[in-house]
């Protein structure tokens, strides 16, 4: 490997941690800060470009040195950092979703104090991010797992002026903590039944022992890890408190990151993980199950940014599923595939429904309610990103599906387990319940009511030109320098888009950076399909035609189904049909919180057990020794009366007391 | 052909030598010039480094490595031997009186009471026997040497003249009489059992064959455990010492605890390597004396508002210690006891070096009680680091790491000989060492002054405290951080 590849590496990973130490110095200031993070992300993005031009270009593949390996005896620590085509594509889509969010930010957050602070967890979080995904050592991994966990409490903790903040950030934290205790197990077997900490090494070790029970219990034990880390059932229910935080890090933990890095551990564990068909059906069941689940929640939130999170859970399912029933000729390219598409749609999402939530000032469906009809630059971004979510042809989100669905056919004719079956009928649900909760989320977006129809039809007249607020028209704006912001532009009160856009969310105009990170999402979004066609991603470039036909054909038909309930009063919401009582069932996740609280209230009083059994006899003896001690001194200086006398008579006692033990006892 | 009766080495007898010349030496002076103050003491620390370099060559010897004369003609047995554990003692207890005598260092501003000269040599007279003990392997010259070391120190006390002082050296010729008598007495038995003048190995052997003569031996050295126990403050030979401390002057205190402590243990010393190779399974008299002092010690010093009698407790707990190891009757103990007692003379002489100090700044009443020392480190945060170095080196914790390597090696042979029960004695007593000295330093640290210092304006104005004084806390600082940061330097002196 050439030089420039070995520091492009080292530098992916050290971009973001030195930007994170820096912008604490200058966490005060916001420009200094928001410049550090930029170069930060600016930086990641331009090496991890290199990185997959040389993996791709030069074919430079292999293990980057670190710190050096640490003398831990017959237990051998390289710290390497592995390049590939996995990890390089991969650096790629978190250094342009890790940039993008970075940009939006700083808008987003532009009249917050703590900004600074903020911006610089993004960036370590990235640091972990990367080295999780550069990461040739399960050391390193465990390293970078533990800072995004950590990074990700602070971040969903960022208004720990809330309650509900600081409680969703703990939640967060506990749960995955939990996790990770059985992550952490499945490591330790790993590397010392192999007696290195070195994943290729590992794994080749490991490779000769198929059907090993130990195997299987080191990747139960991950996958445990992975669930809490990914928000897999019943880990689960962290991921929509995790909406507490501040839109950009939502959009960082649900897109490229967190939620992701269990999938591409799991992905890089691949060769072994496939040797192990209890776990493979572990996880099938597990995915099937969240799925599916988190697809019926999503559908009932009332809260647009629940239904979000509700969706990554379920769409991180469908991910992880790709690796429980991908045969080992498919490998582990599906997954991937996905883990890319997700990142950018969601991506979007998420930025702008952070964008339309402050200008409508709320997440809540009813806050929404008509956003795209009001602010109609956020219509292309919106519908661009739920279409892609809900898997419409040719968006990047069709695409990766029918490759997931590929994958468990291919499971099903070549190996015939049962996991493909659960992950096919899984998926299969899913499509119609993933179309059914965006078409719900879509109608709401676009619902007027009746006075408001015509209102809004009134202004559309009066308008004298209509402004296309489309992709083209958003990089339109930005090539043409014409020193105005983009969304004054308009402000001569002419267009549709200034109707209700009256600056009453008190935010500032939203930035050219942060308009263009969407922009560039949504196009990733349209056209990333289109890797298939490159080398990047190692998948054939095929697709199953009567599984994509049919798949899209229940999406049509869960979008007329779901239409067709919609009501036109109110919100235009297919969810009230529902009832209210049921959509708060579905808001509070099923009483999934309920039950982390009776699990973790028995912990809390066992404890509270043992504290009183502590107290109360353990510190007893404790307190005992005082007591007996300030007796014995009591009683001592009462013996010493300072008389010559008595110093005699303890002299004469001595004096006896050892002439009879030293003769006795010799 | 004349032959001398014994064989003389001037230079191996020097660290006995020097100051008994410079004692005699002094009281010339004295009678040639009256009204010399700071002659005497210059004589006298002449005299005390001549002696220190006496005993270079002979610190860290290896095992076995010797430095006798006295001998006998025709190769036979030497009264005097000092091997690397006696010289190191005997480095200390010069060293010791040095720092004594910087501490006493007369003040030009005050009246001389005329006592100047007899002061400074009963303090190097008293050395004398504390260097000529470490190396007696006679029973006359043992018994002597012993004694000098310990009658002058009640000339000591007494020549304060105040009544306290008076009734500390009654407490302290009273027991100095019976104990005595029975170092006497063990004298007598360990002669009649073994039919030698010599305190060695050799004399106690020719026991091993004979059981009847067995029992007298063994009550020999139960009497010097009981008469030596009384010189280094054993429970239950120790009631003298609170008396005695408070009563004296506060550098004839730190002499006692620290002079009078090494002439005692080196006296110890000898007799149990003498028995060593009998093979005693234990010492069972020497462990329960070490267990009692440690406990009743710090128990005691634990109640204690004076903090010379707080001092004064802690010698006796910290004495327990020192002849702990000795309960399993090895050459290691020897050695570990040894290490054991440097480093507690260290730490005590610094810690008496600070109270001295205080006297002198702040008057004797505030330096001599407990409630006195609060929030020293904000008035005098130099000397509170010194005396906290010093009580955290007494209680065995970093950053005293000299006294933490002491209590292990002191453990250690009793661990060795699976003597468990001493050993969990003596845990328990670290515990409670630990809760006595850091009473004191709890004061020293506490950041408010208490409501009592409205008393303040009353007290005396500020004084500085003698140059001399402020030497002897630099010295004893300055090598109880050197020996911390590295106490492989005391434990080499010893050879170890």
């Amino acid at each position: 490997m050439s030089e420039l590849v070995l520091q492009a590496t080292r530098m992916v990973v050290l971009a973001p941690f030195v930007a994170s130490v820096l912008g604490l110095f200058v966490a005060r200031r916001r420009f200094a800060s928001a410049v550090i993070a930029s170069t930060g992300a600016v930086v990641t993005l331009l090496a991890g470009s290199y990185l997959l031009y040389a993996v791709h270009h030069d074919s430079l593949a292999g293990e980057v040195s670190t710190i050096g390996a640490l003398p831990l005896g017959q237990l051998r620590m390289p710290l390497h950092l592995l390049v590939d085509e996995l990890s390089a594509i991969v650096v790629f889509a978190v250094g342009i979703v890790g940039l993008a969010i970075q940009l939006f930010t700083k808008w987003y957050l532009h009249d917050d104090d703590r900004y600074g602070v903020f911006t610089g967890t993004v960036s370590l979080f990235l640091a972990g991010m990367l080295l999780v995904v550069l990461s040739g050592d399960l050391v390193l991994t465990l390293v970078g797992w533990e800072v995004m966990g950590w990074c990700s409490y602070l971040l969903i903790g960022h208004y720990s002026r809330k309650d509900s903040a600081s409680r969703a950030a703990t939640k967060a934290f506990l749960v995955t903590r939990f996790a990770d205790l059985a992550f952490v197990i499945g490591l330790i077997i790993l590397a010392s039944g192999a007696g290195t900490t070195n994943i290729r090494d590992l794994m080749a070790t490991w490779s000769g022992l198929p059907g090993s029970t130990l195997l299987t219990v080191a990747l139960i034990c991950l996958l445990s890890g992975i669930a809490g880390k990914s928000a897999q059932f019943p880990f689960h229910d962290w991921l929509p408190d995790a909406m507490e935080g501040p839109t950009p890090a939502s959009a960082l933990i649900h897109a490229a990151t967190m939620v992701a890095a269990g999938t591409f551990v799991l992905a890089r564990l691949f060769p072994i993980f496939v040797l192990s068909d209890p776990a493979r059906l572990v996880l099938a069941v597990i995915t099937a199950v969240t799925m599916i689940g988190a697809a019926i929640l999503a559908f009932g939130q009332s809260d647009l940014k629940r239904l979000l999170a509700y969706s990554t859970i379920s769409q991180i399912s469908i991910m992880l599923s790709a690796l429980a029933v991908a045969p080992v000729t498919v490998g582990s390219g599906p997954a991937v595939l996905y883990l890319l598409s997700h990142a950018m749609f969601k991506a979007l999402l998420f930025l702008a429904i952070g964008w339309l939530s402050v200008l409508v000032a709320g997440t809540s469906a009813v806050a929404l309610a008509g956003g795209v009809r009001h602010h109609k630059q956020l219509r292309v971004p919106l519908g661009i990103g739920f279409l892609a979510l809900a898997g419409v042809p040719p968006l990047a989100g069709f695409v990766a599906k029918e490759y997931v669905l590929g994958a468990a056919h291919d499971n099903i004719s070549e190996l015939g387990s049962a996991a493909g079956w659960i992950v096919m009928v899984a998926v299969g649900m899913s499509v119609v319940l993933t179309a059914a909760y965006c078409t719900r989320a879509w109608l709401v977006l676009t619902h007027l009511s009746a006075e408001e129809e015509v209102t809004h039809e009134a202004a559309v007249k009066e308008a004298v030109e209509v402004e296309d607020v489309s992709i083209v028209a958003i990089f339109t704006e930005l090539a043409s320098e014409g020193g105005i912001p983009p969304d004054s532009a308009p402000a001569s009160g002419s267009t549709v888009t200034d109707v209700h856009a009256e600056p009453e969310h008190g935010h500032a105009d939203i930035h050219r950076s942060a308009r263009l990170s969407v922009g560039v999402l949504a196009f990733l979004s349209v056209v990333g399909g289109l890797i298939i066609f490159t080398p990047l991603v190692q998948v054939e470039p095929h697709i199953t035609w009567w599984l994509a036909a049919s798949s899209f054909v229940l999406i049509v038909a869960s979008w007329a189904g779901v239409r067709f309930l919609a009501p036109v009063d109110g919100i235009g919401d297919a969810a009230s049909r529902l009832g209210a009582d049921r959509m708060a069932l579905f808001d509070s996740g099923l009483g999934a919180d309920g039950v982390y609280v009776a699990l973790a209230s028995q912990v809390v009083r066992l404890a509270e057990i043992v504290v009183v059994a502590d107290r109360q006899v353990i510190d007893a003896y404790v307190r005992g020794t005082v007591v007996v001690t300030r007796w014995i001194g009591v009683t001592g200086e009462r013996v010493h009366t300072r008389k010559p006398s008595s110093y005699l008579v303890w002299l004469l006692v001595g004096l006896l007391a050892v002439g009879v033990v030293g003769v006795t006892t010799w | 052909m004349s032959q001398a009766v014994v064989a003389v080495n001037a230079g191996v007898l020097l660290p006995a030598l020097a100051p008994a010349i410079g004692a005699a030496v002094v009281l010339v002076v004295d009678v040639a010039a009256q009204r010399l103050r700071r002659t005497h003491y210059m004589i006298a620390l002449v005299s005390l480094v001549v002696g220190a370099v006496g005993t270079f060559a002979g610190l860290g010897m290896v095992a076995g490595g010797v430095r006798q004369t006295l001998c006998l003609p025709g190769g036979g047995q030497c009264m005097y031997a000092a091997d690397a554990v006696a010289s190191g003692l005997q480095l200390a207890a010069l060293l010791a009186a040095g720092v004594t005598l910087l501490l006493s260092w007369p003040d030009d501003k005050k009246q001389s009471s005329g006592s100047t000269a007899v002061i400074v040599s009963l303090v190097l007279t008293a050395t004398a026997g504390a260097t000529a003990v470490a190396g007696a392997r006679d029973l006359g010259s043992w018994l002597v040497a012993l004694e000098l070391a310990t009658l002058p120190t009640v000339a000591l006390v007494a020549l304060r003249g105040a009544r306290s002082a008076i009734s500390g050296a009654i407490a302290l010729l009273t027991t100095a009489l019976v104990s005595f008598g029975l170092l006497a007495l063990a004298a007598a038995l360990w002669f009649t059992a073994t039919g030698s003048g010599f305190i060695t190995p050799a004399a106690a052997l020719a026991v091993i064959d004979d059981p009847s003569r067995r029992p007298i031996l063994v009550l020999a050295v139960a009497l010097v455990v009981a008469g030596i126990g009384f010189k280094l403050s054993l429970v239950p030979f120790h009631a003298w010492t609170p008396e005695a401390y408070d009563g004296a002057p506060l550098p004839i205190a730190a002499f006692l605890a620290g002079v009078s402590k090494i002439a005692a243990l080196g006296a110890l010393l000898i007799v149990i390597r003498a028995i060593a190779p009998l093979g005693a399974p234990a010492l069972t008299t020497i462990a329960i004396v070490a267990a009692a002092s440690m406990t009743l010690g710090n128990i005691m010093a634990l109640r204690q508002n004076s903090v010379v009698r707080l001092l004064a407790w802690s010698t006796v707990a910290q004495a327990g210690w020192v002849v702990m190891p000795l309960a399993a009757a090895s050459s290691a103990a020897v050695f570990a006891s040894g290490a054991y007692l440097l480093a507690y003379v260290l730490a005590t002489l610094l810690a008496f070096a600070v109270v001295a100090a205080l006297v002198q700044t702040r008057g004797a009443a505030r330096a001599r009680d407990l409630s006195g020392y609060h929030g020293l480190v904000h008035d005098h945060p130099v000397l509170a680091a010194a005396l906290g170095l010093a009580l955290l080196s007494l209680a065995g914790l970093p950053p005293g790491v000299l006294g933490l390597v002491a209590k292990v090696t002191a453990l250690r042979p009793v661990v060795a000989s699976e003597l468990w029960l001493m050993a969990v004695i003596a845990a328990v007593n670290a515990v409670l060492g630990v809760a006595v000295y850091l009473r004191w330093l709890r004061v020293v640290m506490a950041t408010a002054e208490p409501e009592t210092d409205m008393t303040a304006p009353v007290a005396a104005p500020a004084l500085s405290a003698h140059p001399a004084t402020l030497v002897a806390v630099g010295l004893a600082a300055v090598a109880l951080v050197v020996t911390s940061v590295n106490p492989q330097l005391i434990l080499g002196l010893l050879g170890s």
